[in-house]
Formats: structure tokens, sequence, C-alpha cells
């Protein structure tokens, strides 16, 4: 099997960032009119856009709990986002184990007991993929919650990381995603250290568990600390155009 | 007994006589041949004697379908439409609204066309459903018919040309719903044209539509002087549209006067 | 279609808005929004191109080329000649559920499939201008099948438009690999796809491709690109699509209400000639973004104009979040009225002036008689511009213009509204004096008499 050269004799990956660099992360709060949060992301080729609506009122009955707010969590991506085109029906299998993830992670971390029996919306729409669906999903719906000015406990910050041929690897792209390689999603938040998403679906050794779990780790905190400049900044200039 | 086997055995014997010798492949004729058919004469008349601004001759009746709270046919020669209505009845969710709800369905039957149809509903049938809705919705009085439905149901028997079918349906429908007794504001009638070669062909028929360059289906209520809706495609000439629309309310003025006329004779057979 | 609801108030508002031609933001009845303009924004897309219609529609459409084998199954014979030698072009339009909150789970489905028939009607047809058969590699076998997806990302009415506008800008944006077709023989032939950077072509047609104008009746008027409240006023839309060559590509009529035929043909005529402007505009647009491209590219700066880069680039301001249910409404200023006043005036002293300036030069010249020749007016207006520099003219018109200005109605206004405030100020004046020196039982009394 000739198995592509995933890092180079100078240790160079294939798109040329160091074993322990992460792409290019470029966000921008309030991007979308119509919705009370939104925001945009990009870490290198992948492209997501998400929108928060919410608290509202429940729209189903069925939706209402009576203790705490509902979180919706829907996931669209566009027909063109991969190199080859694909119309993705809203039951796609491996698209609601996504939605229902990031679900997970903000049920815990959203103070959903002020907004009994209401509902928030997540709606996330990824416009181009190059790996790191979680990660992306994650980090963007962080950043339009707290531009929707929702309570939350902390940040949560996600991000990936692999092992190749046995050297733990930050970030990986699609190409190194589909070339079997061991990637560990971890979701923590940054202040308190807490993990609250952890999944992995290829085998890795115990042995190097270990650090890929700290390189994702401080992937992680490198996350926080962009969004969290980022929040700042924006916050800074609604101020200046209060004045 | 014997005298029929007589019979059959002289048959197989004609039989072979008459058989060729040689067998010979079948002419199929190509769409070449086709072509050569004209559309117009050189006295500007079509295949079957019209003017290019004519349209066909028209049969309408009202109340033929006996369940149906009011119902109507319409031939153009080949095309024969039923349209069935029922209601205004209670809307079925319990979703409130002001208006009435106008629910329209077309059905091609699957001997109506060249090919055979699919008996489930296709794209096309749920789109020409929509245009009909549009093209009817301003014409009923909705707002008088809160939290209730109207079921418009359109059969077509055989369609020579989708347009004109088209056309025939709202037209068709607004008769029906008339026949159902439910207020409208005025009738609608409706026409369909095509454009071939610079000319305008009014409510032209299949195969004059399937050499169109452009084609334009209007609905218009005569009395109010309204357009009520309006479908055009293919690249045409500002000015060529202005014609046709004016020769599609023409027309639509003449389609209104059959209706009346078929309308009146109903509520004559009712008085009866 | 984010409110779906309108007070009857709001629904007056607007109507008696359009009626004296000033909407809500400022604009008049057929003036468009700003359209903002990008192209090849995805990478991952043959092209790409992303339109604002200001501060709110948002449509990114991904072009996408794919090799397909042309299917000829259960065709009619003479429509399968045809077909054979023609690629393939398949829309597809989804309102994302971050527009709108409507559109999420099953909600946009009906929208969707609305929105995709429309485009598809267009784009399917001889009109959509774009040459399928270029697009046809083996005849009968191996076409080119051109996807065309467009997402809705922000929604703030007038969706169609930028529908259309985005899928021009995108098409003009997609890049067709070359193919080169060799025939080895036997009837067989195979081809082979460049994989070279530079070997690409556009896709022929692009130019003709429709933009679409979509027209809504308010009251006996009607409106270009429509806010959302705006849209719920409307009574019926048509949608009139226009080639570059002014040519009406498709006419389509929505919404309840009907139409007169006379403004029938009035609105097909409006939309015409917007969309021609429209288009020439948009051309402009697309081509002056490659310029500046392949400008940086040749000069081996780093092309961060949207290629490969971002969707929200700083070089953009986000639009601010518009949580409010009504959009800024644009109040009447009396400084910018007094401003438009003030100009007026000036342009017409100057007129009126520089006629004189005329007439006084032509007096002193001889051998002529009629000397308000109009014609001669004219032509002196034209070849010299602005000859009202001289010091006199100024002085005069600036004197004029106050005297004017005070015999004008605006200045009346004010002066009326002085002489009410100094009147009320000596009501009052007088009140409170009278108040003050009469004894209180005196005002109770008063008072006990006008009850009765």
């Amino acid at each position: 099997m000739s198995r592509l050269e995933l890092i180079g004799p100078q240790g160079l990956r294939n798109d040329g960032r160091r074993v322990q660099e992460l792409r290019k992360i470029n966000c921008k709060p309030s991007v979308l009119s119509q919705a009370d949060g939104s925001a945009y992301i990009e870490q290198g080729n992948t492209k997501c856009l998400a929108a928060v609506y919410g608290p509202r009122e429940a729209r189903t009955k069925a939706q209402v709990l009576h203790n705490r707010a509902n979180i919706n969590v829907e996931i669209s991506l566009a027909p063109f986002c991969m190199s080859e085109r694909k119309k993705r029906s809203k039951s796609d299998k491996r698209i609601l184990e996504i939605a229902s993830a990031v679900k997970q992670t903000f049920e815990t971390i959203i103070k959903t007991e002020l907004f009994a029996r209401s509902q928030i919306d997540i709606y996330l729409q990824i416009l181009q993929f190059d790996g790191g669906t979680i990660q992306i999903c994650i980090n963007a719906a962080t950043l339009a919650l707290i531009d929707a000015g929702i309570p939350m406990v902390d940040y949560v910050c996600a991000c990936s990381a692999g092992c190749i041929d046995d050297e733990p690897v930050l970030d990986l792209n699609y190409v190194e995603e589909s070339h079997d390689t061991p990637e560990l999603t971890v979701a923590l938040l940054p202040k308190t250290g807490k993990i609250t998403l952890l999944q992995m679906e290829s085998r890795l050794h115990v042995d190097k568990f270990q650090s890929v779990m700290e390189m994702a780790t401080v992937g992680c905190k490198k996350i926080y600390n962009i969004l969290d400049d980022v929040v700042r900044e924006n916050v800074k200039n609604l101020l200046e155009k209060k004045k | 007994m014997r005298n029929k086997l007589i019979q059959s055995e002289n048959l197989c014997w004609l039989l072979d006589e008459q058989r060729p010798e040689v067998t010979v492949t079948p002419i199929i004729i190509k769409s070449s041949d086709k072509e050569k058919i004209l559309l117009k004469d050189v006295n500007g008349r079509r295949r079957d004697g019209r003017n290019l601004e004519d349209i066909r001759p028209i049969f309408l009746k009202t109340g033929l379908i006996s369940q149906a709270n009011g119902s109507a046919y319409i031939e153009l020669r080949q095309t024969k439409i039923a349209c069935g209505v029922y209601g205004p009845r209670q809307t079925k969710v319990a979703s409130f609204s002001g208006k009435g709800n106008l629910n329209c369905e077309i059905k091609f039957a699957p001997f109506s066309c060249l090919k055979r149809r699919q008996s489930y509903r296709d794209a096309q049938e749920k789109e020409l459903s929509h245009l009909v809705f549009e093209a009817l919705a301003p014409s009923i009085r909705l707002d008088l018919l809160p939290k209730s439905t109207i079921d418009v149901f359109i059969s077509v028997l055989e369609n020579d040309g989708t347009a004109s079918c088209l056309a025939a349906a709202i037209t068709c429908a607004s008769v029906a719903v008339a026949d159902a007794g439910i207020e409208m504001s005025d009738q609608v009638a409706a026409c369909s044209a095509s454009y071939i070669d610079g000319d305008i062909y009014m409510d032209s028929d299949l195969l004059e539509e399937q050499r169109e360059t452009g084609s334009i289906v209007l609905s218009y209520m005569p009395s109010l002087n309204e357009v009520t809706h309006i479908l055009q495609s293919g690249e045409v000439e500002i000015s060529q549209t202005t014609q046709a629309i004016e020769q599609c309310t023409d027309a639509c003025s003449k389609i209104y006067s059959v209706m009346n006329q078929s309308l009146l004779e109903s509520v004559k057979d009712k008085m009866q | 279609m984010p409110p779906t609801l309108i007070s009857p108030s709001e629904n007056d508002y607007i109507l008696r808005g359009v009626d004296a031609n000033i909407r809500a933001d400022g604009r008049g009845r057929l003036d468009y929004r700003q359209v903002i303009l990008e192209t090849g924004l995805i990478t991952q897309a043959s092209g790409s191109a992303r339109c604002r219609l200001g501060e709110g529609t948002d449509v990114l459409v991904g072009v996408k080329v794919e090799l397909g084998a042309i299917e000829l199954d259960g065709v009619e014979e003479d429509v399968a000649e045809i077909k054979a030698k023609r690629g393939r072009v398949i829309c597809n339009v989804e309102c994302s559920p971050i527009a709108s909150q409507q559109f999420a789970g099953r909600g946009a489905d009906d929208f969707n499939i609305e929105l995709t028939q429309m485009l598809d009607r267009v784009l399917n047809g001889p009109q959509s201008g774009l040459d399928l058969e270029k697009l046809c590699i083996i005849p009968g076998q191996q076409c080119w099948i051109v996807y065309i997806d467009a997402i809705v990302l922000d929604y703030a009415g007038n969706l169609l438009d930028t529908i259309f506008m985005t899928t021009r800008a995108a098409l003009y944006n997609t890049k067709v690999p070359k193919t080169i077709i060799q025939d080895i023989g036997d009837g067989e032939i195979v081809f082979d796809i460049s994989d070279d950077v530079e070997g690409w072509e556009r896709i022929e047609g692009w130019d003709k491709v429709p933009v679409a104008i979509t027209l809504n009746k308010i009251g006996s008027r009607h409106i270009v690109d429509a806010t959302p409240l705006e849209e719920l006023t409307t009574e019926a839309k048509l949608l009139v699509t226009v080639n570059k060559n002014g040519k009406v590509c498709g006419l389509q009529k929505s919404g309840g209400g009907s139409i007169d035929p006379s403004l029938l043909n009035e609105m097909v005529q409006t939309g015409r000639s917007l969309g021609q402007s429209l288009i020439k505009s948009l051309d402009e647009m697309v081509r002056r973004e490659e310029n500046d491209i392949n400008l940086k590219q040749s000069r081996r700066e780093r092309a961060d104009n949207g290629k490969n880069g971002s969707l929200y680039s700083k070089r953009h301001h986000s639009p601010p979040p518009m949580r409010a249910h009504h959009q800024p409404v644009m109040k009447f200023n009396a400084d910018m009225w007094m401003q438009d006043f003030k100009q007026n005036v000036m342009e017409k002293l100057f007129k009126e002036e520089r006629f004189k300036a005329f007439q006084k030069k032509r007096r002193g010249l001889e051998n002529v008689m009629d000397v308000s020749d109009d014609e001669d007016w004219q032509e002196q207006q034209k070849i010299t511009p602005v000859i009202a520099s001289s010091q006199y003219l100024i002085q005069s018109v600036v004197q004029n213009e106050w005297e004017n200005y005070q015999s004008s109605p605006f200045s009346q206004y004010q002066l009326w509204l002085q002489e009410q405030q100094l009147l009320y100020a000596a009501q009052q004046y007088q009140q409170t004096v009278i108040t003050k020196n009469l004894p209180p039982e005196w005002f109770q009394y008063r008072e006990s008499t006008n009850n009765e």
C-alpha cells in the first residue's frame, strides 16, 4: 500500500504546519442580522457559520422541560462543502450524531436552569469542510452563544489531536483524518480544565494516549485565547459604537 | 360445428395467400420528417383552419360530478378536463387562520399524455397545482371563510399541450368553484399562447408547443379588469410580450362569455 | 420571512410611504439596496459567489462541475437526439436555519422547492443563454454536469433577485477544466482532463444568463427590492427575468392579489430597464474584482482578496445585529430639507443670472434683433457649463437667495413658529401675572363656575 507521507522529512505536514501547530483561525461574532447571536469561524479551510436563537418559548409542547431550557442543535452541510458534490438529507446519521455531541456538550455548560420551559436553538452551517467537524461546531457555537448573551459557566473550546507514526499531531485536516489516523477530539472548559467531551473512534495505544491528550488540551487553551481576544475586541467595538 | 371448422381452414388458406414473401423492417418516421409539417399555410391559417389569434371552440358544462359541491367539464378539441370542488368545510389541522384555505390538486390521468403517466403525483403536477392555486386565489373571497378549506381537484383526461391544459384547468376550476356557490369577486378565465418564429399562436396545441421558443399563460378577471396570474418562459422581445398580454386578455373576455353561458344554463336547469 | 404578521398600522405606514415615494429606510420606490458581490470564496467549488443586499440578505452560491453520464433512458426519440449533445444544469436552493428561525427542521422544504423551481425554470431552458453543447464531452455518453447550489445565509427580503445575481456571478467564476478528446478508432473515444492550473475555461454564455427583478405591487404602485415588512404588505409580486439584450426571459406572478393589465405592462417595462442596468453594474463589479486579483497576482502579492480567504474578512464591516423588529426609520430632517432647499434655490438662481448675463452680452452685440432667442441659449449652456464664477454673479445670487428664502414657505413657517412662541410666552406671562395678583378665593370661584 502506497501510503501518503503525512509528515515530511523536515517534520512538516502536508499543509506546511509543524506537528504541534494549529491551523489559522479566523473568527468574527455578530455576522447575521436575524439571529440573536451569531458567529463565523474558520480553521484553515473548514468554514462554519453559527446562529443562536433564544431563549424563547418552546415550539412544541413535547419539547418543554419544566426545570430547565431545552437545547436544540441542527447542523447542515452545504452541498458543495466537500470535494465531491453531495446533497445530504437532514436526517443523515453522521450529522445527527455530531449534533447530539454538540448538544450534550452545551447542556451542562449553559445555565439552562435559569430559563425553565424555554428553548435555545443552535443552528450550524458548514460551508466548507476540511476536517475537524466537531471541534469547529463547538467553537462556533460557543462564540455565537456568547454573542447572544446567554449565561454560561465558561467558554467551551474544542480541539482535535491525533497520532501519526507514533508522533502526536495537533488539529488534523481532512487528508490526515481520512488516512485512518487515530483522532481524539477534546472539548474542555479552559478555566477549570474540566473535560466535557472526549471522543475517539479508532485505535490508539494506551501509552500514546497521555501525550495526545496533553497536546489536545494545549490546543484547546490556544483556541481559548484566540476566541477570548475576539470576544473582548467585539465588546470593545460595541461600547465604542454606543458612545 | 363442422361449418365453422371449414371456415377457419378457409381463412388460414386466405392468410397464407396474402402473406408477403419477403420480410421488411418497419420504416420509422424520424423527427426530421416531422419537421416538415407546416404550422400555418400561406393564408396564415393553422392546421385546423384557425387564424393565429383564434382560440379553439370551447365546450363547457357544469354539474357533472354528483358527489361534489360544484363541478365542471371543459373540452377544447383534444384537451379534456374535469374538475370537482369540495367544500367549504372545516379545516382538519387545528391551526387558526383568518382566511380560508384553498387546496388545488391537478392530476393527469395515466392515459392522458403520449407516454403513460405514473399514478402518483410527480413534480410537474405539484408545480401545476401551485400555479392553479395562484391563479384562482385572488378571485375567491377567502376572507369570508375563516377556518375552512376548499378542495379543488382537477383531473386531466386528455392533454394536448401543457400550457393550454393549464389554462383550461384554471378556467374549468373557476367555473366549478362558482358552481359550488362559493363567493367570488369575479370569474377567472385563462388563455395560453406560444411564441413561434416571431408569431404569436393563441391557444396552441401539442405540436405547436413542441416547436415554440416561448410560451405565456395568462389568467384574467374580465369584469374587474385584473390579471390574477401570468407565467411566461422563453426569450421574448418586450413588444411581443405586450402584444401577447393584449391578445390573451381579449381571448379571456371571449372565454368569459362561454363561462357565463354555461353557469346560466346550470342555474336554469336547477330552476326547472 | 422573519416576521409573519404585520399590524394594520404598520401596513398603512408602508402603504402611504410607498405612495409618497419614500420608504422606511429612505429609499425611493425603484431604488435597490447596496449590492456587495464577492467571487471565489469556496476553494472546494469550481466557482462560487456571495452577494449581500444592504445589510441583510446574504446568499452564497457554489457551482460544482462534475463528470457525468448523459442519461437517455425513457426519453422520446427526437428529444434524445438533442439531449445527447448537451451537458446538464442542476439547480438547488437551500434556506439555512441560520437565516431565519422559520427555516429550521423541515420548515423550509416547501420554500426551497419553490425557489429551486423558479431558478430551474429560467436556467434549464433555451433562455438561460448557457451553451450546453459546449459542456458535452462525448455525445451520448459523457458530459459535464453543472450543479448550482445556493445557500441562503441571511434573510432580509428580496431573496430571489439575490439568488439570481449570485448565480450569475458564480457562473462567471466557474472554471471548467479543459478536456482533450482523442479518437482511438473503432468509434471509441477517450478523453483526458487537463490537470494544469491554467487549463480551464469559463462556461460559455455566462453573460447571457438573465437576472430577475421582483416587483412588489403595494397599493397602486410597485416597488423593487422589498424588505420583509414590505413583502408582507405586498398584494402581488411579479418576477421579471431579463437578459443582457433586454429580452424578457420569463414572467411569473405570485402572491394573493391581482394586477391591472396596464400596470402589468408598466411593471414589465420597469423590470426590464432595471434589469438591464443591474446586469451592467454586476458585470462591472465581477470584472473589477477579477482585475484586482490578477493585478495582485502579477505583482506577486498575496491575493487575500477573498480568494482562499474568509467570508467575513476585516475588509467588510459586518452588519450590526438588528434585533429590533423595525429597521431604523429615517426621520424627516429639517436641516436636510433646508440644505436641499438652498441648493435648489441656488441652482435656479444661477440659471437665471446666467441667462440675464447672456442676454446682456447679446444686447451688446450688433446685428442681433431678437434677444430672447432660447435656442441659442441652450447651446451656449452646453458649451460653457459654468460661467458663473464671476464675483458679481455670486454676490447677486446670494443676495437673491436670501430674499427668496425670506419669502419661502419654510422661512414663513419658521417666522410663524417664532410668532406663535412669542404669543404663547406672552400669554403665559399674562396668566402668571394675573393669577399671582388675584386673590385665591376668586380662583376657587372660577373653578366652581366652570364645574357648573
